[in-house]
């Protein structure tokens, strides 16, 4: 085979490493507000761009990056090219947020169908905002292509797809022939390490930008997650510090607190 | 219009493949289920799907009035295109208005493509499920942004399909006066129903954390594989005093491969609930949190101490845990 035509795709999401506090919810027009954070690639989009950049090192061929959203930022998702990406594609238009996942999926397939052929489609096993887990494997249904979920190791063998997906207590070796899609999860491992020159070097790349009518979507066969409630539950304890001279004492008294605690804990 | 909602629930019953057992999920989508058609004034049915279904269908036949039983060779191993070709098969029969499956790795990989056949909206890992007298649309509750939100979802649109997070129903289905029907279906499997094959199973370490008194986790500041030696020697310390103490996990010690992915706690990972969780190097993300929350007493070691996870700890000590282990374990061998 002279390489593989590989598709990644990738969701902007705010940083989910950010405190709890940084997300808030404004009940009134049931929206989620993020203060100050900054957007990232969405951490198991990262996960499968690694996988698809291990593929091409390893097979050959050339890895696509495709993004839908409303307000994308080119400058986060330039970090594909500068890891190793050959290609980023934005699809970007008024109300692309917060969409259900069918139509995100849909749109993603109409993208796909514009672009043409492709051998293999690496998706996150979910996204870190309102992570449905659900758009890779609608999508591949959408293509009528088959789809392993969950998966964290990937071979190509004879023109085929074996991967191992991930169930409880091991995993399924698992085949399908090519096309496929593949839902990558974090055990696969992480996105390797890109540096500032790297970063710096892929911004003179060139960025397609797309609209809904470049994929030939209809923007009123498209719908929003519909969310009639949303609130920030509170998890907060009191927290007794255990205090030492040394490291020492601090792990006997911990022990000692321990103790006790446990005492009044089965006392009750 | 047409009458909407007209049918009942499906719950989709679930088998563990190694030894034929009907998995505790499938008594939680009973009582979910049960619970629902109550409110919505309409049956309930189950479907078994699986090489052996049949040997469960008077059990579960007490819970519900109509059980499919769909039996099959080629249902031995879990491929997600042939138990959905099968559920299919149900759902023509039955023709349900709501369907409910467990948020597993089977069920979340049968219910989204299913979803997308159906063009039915999917809710998933849903914590929560009302009825909306009205409508008669669920009311679908999940966690958001890693658990830092909840939401509520409705979704016009039938059948109404979600997958429930384990262990938030207690799968405690009552059972009723009169047994429901069995209905056997057959499966005709030609070599298209499925587009992928399943090679084997490779068994690695399966852990249960759920049912554990104690979980010593470590999370990415041990600093490497080594770090979880050191946890062991304060697990088998703490195994004098508990019955079952286990070792847990944040997420990256999973992804750098210095621990068995079955031991993560969390979003993605393990919901535990156990007497003690000992949290070493872990900062306390939302995402961690989640799995954690419902722990009676919390201990974390952190050399941060403003690391959020002091926030969510009853008890903490501020310090680099290799020295604050050794004098800790040696205290709690004298002590318990
Ligand atoms: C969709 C999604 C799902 C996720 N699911 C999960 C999940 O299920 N479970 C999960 O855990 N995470 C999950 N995460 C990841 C989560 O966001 C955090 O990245 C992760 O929990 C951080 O792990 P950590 O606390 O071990 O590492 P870090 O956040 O890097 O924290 C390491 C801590 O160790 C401390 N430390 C360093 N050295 C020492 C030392 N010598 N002694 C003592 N303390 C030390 C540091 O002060 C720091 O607080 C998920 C993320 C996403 C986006
Ligand atoms: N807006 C988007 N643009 C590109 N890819 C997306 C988008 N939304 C979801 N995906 C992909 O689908 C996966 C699952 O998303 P979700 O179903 O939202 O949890 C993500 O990890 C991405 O790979």
């Amino acid at each position: 085979m002279t390489g593989l035509r590989i598709i990644v795709c990738a969701k902007q999401v705010p940083d989910p490493e950010a405190p709890a506090s940084a997300v808030d919810v404004d009940p009134e027009k049931r929206r989620v507000t993020v203060k100050g954070l900054m957007p990232v690639i969405n951490p198991l989009d990262e996960v499968a761009l690694e996988a698809a950049l291990q593929i091409k090192e390893k097979y050959g061929g050339k890895v696509t990056v495709l993004s839908v959203g409303e307000r994308l930022s080119e400058n986060v998702l330039r970090k594909v090219l500068a890891a190793g990406a050959d290609e980023l594609i934005l699809v970007q238009d008024e109300g692309l947020d917060d969409l259900d996942p069918y139509s995100t999926a849909l749109l993603l397939f109409k993208a796909i169908e514009k672009l043409g052929t492709f051998d293999l489609i690496l998706t996150g096993r979910e996204s870190a905002d309102w992570g449905s887990g659900q758009v890779g494997l609608m999508l591949a249904e959408l293509l009528g292509i088959p789809a392993i979920n969950w998966v964290k190791r990937i071979e190509v063998v004879n023109g085929a797809i074996r991967a191992a997906k991930v169930v409880h207590g091991g995993y399924d070796l698992v085949e399908a022939p090519l096309p496929a899609l593949l839902t990558v999860t974090n055990e696969f491992g992480e996105l390797r390490y890109v540096s500032i020159m790297a970063l710096k070097r892929a911004r003179d790349k060139p960025v397609d930008a797309w609209t809904l009518s470049d994929v030939d979507v209809d923007p009123s066969t498209l719908r929003k997650m519909e969310v009639a409630e949303l609130f920030k539950p509170r998890f907060e304890r009191m927290c007794t510090i255990i205090t030492g001279k040394t490291p020492e004492e601090v792990g006997e008294r911990l022990a000692v607190k321990l103790v006790e605690e446990l005492h009044s804990l089965r006392g009750r | 219009m047409v009458l909407t909602m007209s049918g009942g629930v499906l719950s989709v019953m679930e088998i563990n493949e190694e030894d034929n057992s009907l998995d505790n999920t499938s008594f939680e989508l009973l009582e979910a289920g049960g619970v629902l058609s109550k409110e919505a004034g309409t049956t309930i049915s189950a479907a078994i799907i699986g090489r052996k279904a049949s040997h469960h269908a008077d059990n579960v036949a007490r819970y519900v009035d109509r059980v499919y039983v769909v039996e099959h060779e080629a249902l031995a191993s879990f491929n997600p295109y042939l138990h959905l070709h099968a559920l299919e098969k149900v759902l023509k029969l039955e023709g349900p208005s709501y369907i409910l499956m467990g948020h597993t790795y089977k069920g979340v990989d049968i219910a989204a493509r299913l979803a997308a056949r159906l063009k039915a909206p999917l809710t998933t890992d849903c914590i929560g499920l009302e009825l909306d007298p009205q409508t008669r649309l669920l009311k679908r509750r999940r966690q958001v942004y890693g658990g830092a939100v909840i939401a509520t979802f409705i979704y016009q649109g039938e059948p109404q399909l979600v997958t429930l997070r384990p262990k938030v129903w207690r799968g405690r289905a009552e059972p009723r006066q009169v047994m429901g029907d069995i209905i056997q279906v057959d499966l005709d499997i030609n070599s298209s129903a499925s587009k992928l094959r399943v090679i084997e199973r490779v068994k690695e370490e399966a852990v249960r954390l759920d049912d554990a008194d104690v979980i010593v986790s470590g999370g990415r500041g041990l600093g490497g594989p080594d770090g979880f030696k050191e946890l062991e020697k304060l697990r088998s310390a703490l195994a004098k005093g508990f019955k079952k103490v286990e070792i847990g996990s944040s997420r990256p010690p999973v992804d750098k491969g210095w621990i068995s992915s079955s031991r993560q706690v969390g979003l993605t990972g393990e919901k535990v609930s156990p007497m003690i969780y000992i949290a070493v190097g872990i900062s306390g993300a939302t995402q961690h949190i989640v799995g954690m929350e419902k722990s009676k007493l919390v201990v974390a070691i952190n050399s941060d101490k403003g690391a959020p996870i002091f926030t969510m700890a009853d008890i903490g000590a501020v310090g680099d845990y290799r020295q604050i282990l050794p004098s800790f374990i040696k205290k709690l061998e004298e002590l318990l």
